[in-house]
């Protein structure tokens, strides 16, 4: 029994620092998973789509019902607040975005887990991504004339699904791989509609065929990437606990 | 264990390098919070790293805030790179001891 004792860890013994080894792992977890800005501007993005249905429709039942000054009143309102969206959309979350950051993770402060001043694309590369971008775009609206509306959703995943992939891939240094949940649903869900699956909305609500996969699978992969920040915050306070300090 | 790098081998700096290494940028608060230091604590041993040449500090200014974000230098990845080296060489010894 004194043999075992004499080899048991003594305190000449070095610390065994095995779990300390992870603490890079989950710092850089953590920093890649803080999803919360990117949920409030899926919501944003939510609001203002719905804003733009209730437009629509105003200007509808303005229109069939004869009300030419409804019908003015409306799309005065809709083209303002066209114009208040791109404003948003181009500069607006910009300027908001770090001052989000910073009351949203106030108490837990600012973490890059990557350069955050990505190379900016030179400006022949900017054309070279534009073109194609707006080719399929437009080929996408030339044939959703054409196609069966129930096909709607899965037309748009063919350009969809590769550009967040695309969007990834040049922010991930920065960004988890949890967020590719979004364009896996959004591929999974357009092979289930393809394959007759009885997922579909009809009549008035099937603009939803489309905005539900889109800002669904978003806000739940944006939902997982929170949740998964929340677990590594925890472990990082586990390993930086048991390795000890003063 | 002469050998090992006295600046890293200290538990609460080397919580610091290893978070730092996983990492580009951390402020202040986020190392406070997240390793459960003290301020004053974490100021002493950021000046330490800071003065070995490990740790790079970043002041700027949110507004009129003062924000300190901290990047572990090359220097100071490869000082730690190495201290894993000679501490794993030396657990290996232990362990032939042991043996």
């Amino acid at each position: 029994m004194s043999e075992h004792k004499s080899l048991e860890a003594s305190p000449d013994d070095p610390p065994d620092c095995g779990d300390l080894r992870l603490l890079p792992l989950w710092t850089r977890r953590y920093a890649q998973h803080r999803t919360l800005p990117f949920i409030f501007s899926m919501l944003v993005f939510v609001a203002g789509s719905a804003v733009f249905a209730g437009l629509g429709r105003i200007i509808g039942l303005a229109y069939r019902s004869g009300n030419s000054a409804g019908f003015v009143a409306a799309l005065i309102v809709s083209a303002a607040f066209t114009l208040f969206w791109v404003w948003l959309c181009v500069v607006g979350m910009r300027l908001v975005a770090a001052r989000l950051r910073s009351r949203l993770y106030r108490s837990e402060g600012e973490v890059e887990a990557g350069p955050t001043d990505a190379t900016p694309l030179p400006g022949v590369h900017k054309v070279l991504v534009a073109i194609p971008l707006v080719l399929v775009v437009v080929t996408f609206w030339l044939l959703a004339i054409r196609v069966d509306q129930r096909y709607m959703q899965p037309l748009t995943a063919l350009w969809v699904v590769p550009f967040l992939v695309a969007i990834w891939i040049r922010s991930r240094s920065n960004v988890g791989p949890l967020v590719l949940l979004w364009p896996i649903l959004y591929s999974l869900h357009a092979a289930l509609v393809v394959l007759g699956a009885p997922i579909l909305f009809s009549g008035s609500w099937e603009a939803l065929n489309v905005f539900l996969p889109v800002a669904g699978y978003g806000l739940l992969a944006g939902l997982l990437g929170h949740l998964y920040s929340r677990y590594a915050l925890t472990r990082i306070r586990r390993l930086a606990c048991a390795a000890g300090g003063e | 264990m002469a050998d090992l790098d006295p600046v890293i081998h200290q538990p609460t700096r080397l919580c610091l390098v290893m978070a730092l290494s996983g990492v580009e940028t951390a402020d202040f608060v986020f190392l406070q919070s997240s390793l459960g230091l003290t301020q004053g604590n974490l100021s002493t041993h950021m000046a330490r790293l800071e003065g070995a040449g490990y740790v790079e500090v970043i002041k700027t200014f949110e507004g009129k805030l003062p924000k300190t974000r901290y990047r572990l230098t090359k220097l100071g990845r490869d000082e730690l790179a190495e201290y894993w080296r000679q501490l794993d060489r030396i657990r290996g010894m232990s362990a032939d001891i042991r043996k």
